[in-house]
């Protein structure tokens, strides 16, 4: 049932209530509509019109229908031997159910009692006067019927909306992360830029100081790129102040390059994982961004490893081949079960999605998933387009 | 005299970029480098240079810590280089007794005028450094002199209850202290917090350690 559909039935459905005591209050044959007439007709309308409240005020509604039908019940129609009319019970259907679907929780025990005790007095009185059980006692099943299918609908709404809200939350913590995350890159992208630059401005001026002759050619253009060099480095400097979090101290380690990957899993093996790491063509000279990046994505693998897979044996693969990076680290199934840590699960997104982020910023591609045997791999490829490599200088 | 020097970073392209500048100096020699923080320190255990090139962020041992353990145990001289003039940087390397801090991009001249002054026995910091070092000291000098402007306005009573106020003391306590009747010293808080301009008696408490009345720890 859509939102519009639900607007619609929260005026309609009372309208046709107050339709039907109309008609059959004044077109009817009189059955359950004792005179003064016109009273009795107005206190049923009451009762249906005052339904139109049930969503907002389902519990003072169905108490005003309940007390307006019970007034009806003793004060109007007054001979409970008789049966009474048939609307005052479609109202009531009505009332018990929308407290069913739409009261709070804590407002249940004293807006059921208020609704159904006078309501079960009367039925029980008309009972010990004459009437029949097979006309009394369904009407109370009914009521009773409709408040407890409502009750069960309002759970299934509930327990909708709760998980509505949790994947809503998942998607903007995951969105954080993502945020947090390109920020991280972004910082540490900066700072492999800023290095370089260092070493460009560093060496232009040391040419320039020993040329011979500081008025020609070379020494102009050397002194360009010192000062053009210069200027952007401030900038980088501004930039990076921007970007690391407040508070946060200057960090005294350098950024890691590929070469420090075996420091990367030799706290694995302490932890108890069998470890094999192969690497492949010399990785360890690439520098800047895709060696970082490619650290990065080994150590968050190893990262959810040491999270998810205690004891589990790791195989970490690190592969230079002529046109990209290839790395893969592959776990089999824990040997111990993983520490019950809340959220878990959300800080393993996390680690993919910073790896997705970092892949994805060099055009490379990632799999990742759960294995047959219980395990996990991560597999990344990374193109490398003319990507540098560290060089000696040359020394003339 | 020959200042002997010690180049310390782990970027090879930074130490060659260093070595290359001060090979053709007349009285500079690079008696050694070194890649990491550790080989800085035994390599100056060994080589004893008088000006030691220190690079901050290091492998195994950080530049910071190497400074302090070069300056402890050896007569060498450290002059920080490195990509960021950040405050803490600034404020760790002259803590752990660097007698310069230069920004490695800073002009060839520079660098080498820093070796002489620093072999020298004298102290430099990178200019922009210094000039943002020196904004701070003046605006803090500034705010001292506000606030003794407004300290003038106080009665000598007033003058008094301002560091216990500042201590923390209630109004009853610096009753006690003070011999004063308690509703004295409330007319004396209202007329201190008035004159100063400030809010509450936690902004009162600010001024005061700002203006050097109370000094944490007395």
């Amino acid at each position: 049932m859509g939102a519009g559909a639900a607007r619609v039935s929260t005026w309609a459905v009372p309208l046709a209530l107050v339709a039907l005591v109309l008609v059959n209050g004044l077109l009817g044959d009189g059955d359950g509509y004792p005179e003064p007439r016109w009273v009795t007709v107005a206190v049923l309308m009451a009762a249906s019109a005052v339904l139109v409240a049930r969503v907002a005020r389902p519990t003072l509604a169905a108490l005003v229908a309940a007390w307006l039908v019970t007034g009806y019940l003793l004060l109007l129609h007054r001979d409970l031997a008789v049966q009474p009319a048939f609307e005052p019970f479609l109202v009531m259907l009505v009332a018990f159910f929308a407290l069913g679907l739409h009261a709070p929780r804590a407002a249940l025990p004293l807006g059921l009692a208020g609704v159904a005790v006078p309501l079960v007095v009367v039925e029980l009185a008309s009972l010990s006067v004459g009437r029949s059980a097979g006309e009394t006692l369904p009407t109370l099943l009914f009521w009773g019927v409709a408040f407890v299918v409502g009750r069960l609908l309002h759970g299934l709404r509930h327990e909708a909306s709760t998980a509505r809200e949790r994947a809503a939350a998942a998607e903007r913590e995951a969105a954080a992360a993502a945020a947090a995350e390109r920020t991280r890159i972004a910082r540490e992208l900066h700072d492999v830029v800023a290095h370089s630059l260092s070493v460009v401005v560093l060496h232009a001026g040391v040419e320039r100081r020993l040329l011979d002759d500081p008025a020609s050619s070379t020494a102009r253009t050397l002194d360009t790129i010192e000062r053009t060099g210069r200027s952007a480095l401030e900038e980088l400097r501004r930039l990076l102040g921007l970007l690391h979090e407040s508070g946060e101290g200057g960090s005294l380690e350098p950024l890691p390059t590929l070469g420090g990957i075996e420091a990367l899993v030799a706290p694995l093996r302490t932890a108890g994982h069998e470890v094999t790491l192969s690497v492949v063509g010399e990785p360890g000279d690439l520098v800047g961004g895709l060696a970082l990046s490619s650290y990065r994505i080994v150590q968050e693998a190893l990262t959810n490893v040491v999270k998810h897979a205690p004891g589990a044996p790791v195989q970490v693969r690190l592969e230079r081949r002529a046109d990209a990076l290839e790395v893969a680290v592959t776990n089999g199934a824990p040997t111990r079960p993983p520490a019950a840590v809340p959220g878990a699960v959300a800080g393993a997104g996390h680690g993919l999605v910073g790896m997705r982020e970092r892949v994805r910023l060099y055009g490379g591609r990632l799999d990742s998933g759960p294995l047959p045997d219980g395990g996990f791999r991560v597999h990344a490829v990374l193109p490398l387009a003319g990507s540098p490599t560290s060089v000696e200088p040359s020394r003339s | 005299m020959t200042v002997r020097v010690v180049v310390a970073d782990d970027q090879q392209l930074i130490r060659a970029g260093f070595v290359r500048l001060l090979e053709p100096e007349p009285d500079v020699e690079v008696v050694g480098e070194a890649a990491d923080g550790r080989a800085a320190v035994e390599l100056c255990r060994t080589a004893r240079p008088d000006v030691v090139l220190m690079d901050i962020r290091m492998p195994v041992l950080d530049g910071i810590a190497a400074t302090r353990e070069v300056t402890a145990s050896t007569g060498a001289r450290v002059v920080v280089l490195t990509t960021y003039d950040r405050d803490e940087y600034v404020f760790s390397a002259l803590e752990a007794g660097a007698s310069g801090f230069l920004l490695k991009d800073a002009p060839p001249e520079e660098l080498v005028r820093a070796i002489h002054v620093v072999a020298a026995g004298e102290s430099l910091l990178a200019p922009a450094v210094t000039t943002r070092l020196v904004g701070e000291l003046v605006a803090a000098r500034a705010r001292h002199r506000d606030a003794e402007r407004q300290l003038a306005r106080l009665t000598p009573r007033e003058r008094e209850v301002l560091p216990l106020l500042a201590r923390g003391l209630s109004n009853a306590e610096i009753a006690a202290r003070l011999h004063l009747g308690e509703t004295t010293v409330k007319t004396h808080v209202a007329a201190v917090l008035d004159k100063l301009g400030v809010r509450d008696r936690v902004q009162a408490v600010v001024f005061a350690y700002e203006a050097g009345i109370v000094t944490p720890g007395r």
